[in-house]
């Protein structure tokens, strides 16, 4: 295990990982912008009133906001063409559907597994609510070869970073009788022209101004079944960076002052340890060399300490002893 | 401080919803060309599973633990599946096909792939299917990924994988990206 | 995590002199104090000497219930499966249950309740930990046999999880040749086949049938995965 090995095996083990992974990073868009992904899949269809069904999808994109084709470093995402990026728009296979229960209901079910991946570059200086959309158009064949539309959605999309699951409701054109005839007979059934119209609220009149759509001039509808999309929402901007990164930093840093803290407590205190033991090595040693020479072991040790501590009115006949055997050296205490 | 790290970990769990009682499933990690695997299988194929009449769904509890670098927001794994069902006789027929994003919000997740199958739209094919039991595959997988027009292609809808996944995200804040 | 206020100085000389540099293990002497955090964690738990330790998950819950189709009397025996940098600090990483049967009626539910819990650490969050499951009963001699296996993996996210089970029983034995002979008693192979069946591989080329279904909950505790810049769950932003 590591730990009965070295440090040095352990450095060069955590230097290996980090030569593995490395630190590169894609480049962040510059401040004052953001850069989302949209990637996700249109799963299936619920609920329609026919089984064999296709769906066609276009991104709507407001102001603010922008595709992001041309970015040198990220272009390329699952398949290496350039042409899967960003599809504005695209139709799925027709798919035949099975029968299964929802909602205590036992209702048509198409799937699609239809993947598409978005990229969009928002502008975040200016607070805005406008967000893409992504507009469907459900159609129909059925075996008679005849085509209708079963439906239109519309799906905002989110705001907040992370894997949803949507299920759009969609509606369909309810005609005159006699448009209801011929599309029972023929096919063919109301069509709304142009998909964006569908989340158009208000139009320009001739000076220029908003003005709400009136409703009388909107088809009726009535309901039609549901599309069900997940989709995974990463969002990646300089700001975040930079705060994030300040954060880390200062966390950083206190925890090497922690650390630089605590190493020196611990050498402090073997060091102190240390020179404890050393002090009594040497006063021992000490004691054993002056233990010949003085008679009583009361006596501390060092002639110095004895020097300094003996007080003025001291006896001299104490030290007749070593008067005699130290001479040369020996203060006078005359 | 290095690059953002991204582990998933958990099992291939089950099948539901398909006519046959014998299946196998094959599955594979599809990610984008600035996520690189530094452990961990991204691709295998499960048990042949039989089962008796009186249950609903296949459980194969196929374990995985891999490990990714990113260096990019671009090319968030997904996850491909192709269900094969196995006839009496021992052929192999596909039973469907199936595409699943995976998510990117930290945490457990349960993740439902519908699965669909090429079938044929001609009477030649009808008849092949429904006399000899031989069905169409795809013989370019390009297509389950790439979101090109699929209007004359024609499909029909099968059973339902489930994935029980965990997602472990290291570092990604550091760089500017939110995951949730 | 007390802090001491006791003298830090040392007295007459602030530094420590050179013949003094000897005391100190090669741990002290570090110029990097953030790669000296890093190695250490791999030392044992200190925790007055280390800032951040290793992060630990701890698992408990139970084996509560399940359903064979035609069997009765099995115990379940559970193995944890990890990888190497893995360390158990708390817990036993096997158990046996005891033998559970059936109710008297129709109901084909065997009910354990079998309580495990483990606390393990780490530095690093591959090979997450694996339950690995066995299923055995008494043959007509009264001997175990294994028949059942199952194996999930332990839940990332913290908080309270169910997971459903799928106990196999092989139908012919290729790869499992190895595994059946470690039933058959050849305990020197045991550290072998719970990984075995835990890794995945090799399981195309066998065929299994289903032999039940098994229900656990997971109740999964972790701390300090943050500080290693893990996320593992979208719920507290």
């Amino acid at each position: 295990m590591a730990e009965t090995l070295g440090l040095a095996f352990v450095k060069k083990e955590i230097q290996l990982q980090n030569n593995l992974i490395g630190s590169g990073f894609a480049e962040p868009p510059p401040s004052g912008s953001k850069r989302v992904s949209y990637t996700g899949e249109i799963v299936s269809a619920i609920g329609f009133d026919q089984p064999k069904l296709s769906i066609t999808y276009k991104v709507h994109v407001p102001e603010l906001w922008e595709f992001d084709d041309y970015n040198s470093y990220e272009t390329l995402g699952i398949i290496k063409d350039l042409d899967e990026v960003n599809k504005r728009d695209s139709i799925t296979q027709f798919s035949y559907a099975n029968i299964i229960d929802y909602n205590h209901q036992r209702v048509y079910e198409s799937s699609f597994c239809f993947p598409f991946d978005l990229q969009f570059l928002q502008d975040t200086k200016e607070e805005s609510s406008e967000r893409p959309y992504l507009l469907f158009q459900v159609n129909s064949l059925d075996s008679w070869s005849r085509h209708r539309i079963e439906g239109y959605g519309s799906l905002q999309f989110p705001s907040e970073e992370g894997y949803h699951e949507f299920k759009v409701q969609c509606w369909k054109p309810r005609g005159t009788f006699q448009n209801e005839l011929h599309s029972f007979f023929l096919g063919g059934s109301v069509r709304v022209l142009e998909l964006e119209d569908i989340i158009q609220s208000y139009k320009l009149n001739e000076k220029g101004e908003r003005e709400m759509i009136p409703y009388d001039s909107l088809p009726q509808t009535e309901d039609s079944g549901e599309i069900v999309i997940k989709l995974n929402c990463l969002s990646h901007s300089y700001d975040l960076k930079k705060e994030n990164r300040k954060q880390y930093d200062i966390e950083k840093k206190k925890q090497d002052e922690e650390i630089v803290r605590r190493i020196n407590a611990e050498r402090i205190k073997l060091i102190k340890q240390y020179r404890k033991k050393i002090k009594k090595e040497i006063l021992e040693e000490e004691e054993l060399y002056t233990e010949d020479y003085s008679r009583s072991g009361d006596y501390t040790d060092s002639r110095d300490y004895r020097d300094s501590y003996l007080p003025d009115s001291y006896d001299q006949s104490y030290d007749d002893d070593d008067r005699y055997y130290n001479k040369e050296s020996h203060k006078s205490y005359d | 401080m290095a690059t953002p790290q991204l582990h998933l970990i958990g099992e291939i769990k089950s099948a539901k919803n398909f006519e046959s009682n014998r299946l196998f499933c094959k599955w594979e990690f599809k990610y984008g060309k600035h996520l690189t695997v530094i452990d961990g299988n991204t691709e295998g194929e499960t048990f042949e599973e039989e089962k008796p009449d009186k249950e609903t769904a296949f459980y194969f509890d196929h374990p995985f633990d891999i490990h990714f670098k990113v260096e990019s927001m671009r090319g968030w794994p997904k996850v491909v599946v192709e269900v094969w069902e196995v006839a009496d006789d021992g052929k192999y027929f596909i039973a469907g096909y199936g595409t699943g994003t995976i998510p990117c919000s930290p945490g457990s997740h349960n993740i439902e792939i519908k699965c669909w199958r090429p079938k044929d739209q001609t009477w030649y094919g009808y008849l092949r299917e429904s006399l000899l039991g031989v069905r169409s595959e795809l013989a370019t997988k390009e297509m389950l990924l790439s979101s090109m027009e699929r209007n004359l292609f024609e499909s029909e809808t099968t059973g339902s994988i489930t994935v029980d996944i965990g997602i472990i995200a290291k570092d990604f804040e550091l760089y500017g990206i939110k995951l949730s | 995590m007390e802090r001491s206020e006791e003298d830090l100085s040392l007295g007459s000389s602030e530094e420590y002199r050179d013949e003094e540099k000897s005391i100190f293990t090669e741990d002290m002497n570090i110029d990097n104090p953030h790669e000296y955090s890093k190695h250490e964690n791999l030392q044992t738990y200190d925790p007055k000497r280390q800032p951040h330790s290793f992060f630990y998950l701890g698992i408990s819950g139970q084996i509560d219930s399940g359903e064979f189709y035609d069997r009765d009397g099995i115990a379940i025996k559970y193995d944890i499966v990890k990888g190497n940098r893995w360390k158990l600090v708390k817990g036993e990483e096997t158990g046996i249950s005891q033998h559970g049967f059936r109710n008297q009626g129709a109901s084909k539910r065997i009910v354990w309740n079998f309580p495990f819990e483990v606390i393990y650490s780490s530095t690093n969050v591959k090979d997450w930990p694996q339950i690995v499951l066995y299923g055995s009963g008494k043959d007509f001699r009264g001997r175990e046999v294994i028949e059942f296996y199952g194996s999930v993996h332990v839940p990332t996210s913290p908080g309270r999880h169910t997971r459903y089970v799928r106990m196999f029983q092989p139908v012919t034995s290729s790869i499992f040749g190895k595994f059946l002979g470690w039933i058959k008693g050849n305990p020197a192979s045991y550290k072998d086949a719970p990984n075995l069946i835990a890794k995945g591989e090799g399981r195309e080329v066998t065929r299994v049938q289903s032999g039940g279904l098994l229900k656990i909950t997971f109740q999964i505790t972790q701390r300090n995965l943050e500080k290693y810049g893990y996320k593992t769950t979208s719920n507290d932003d």
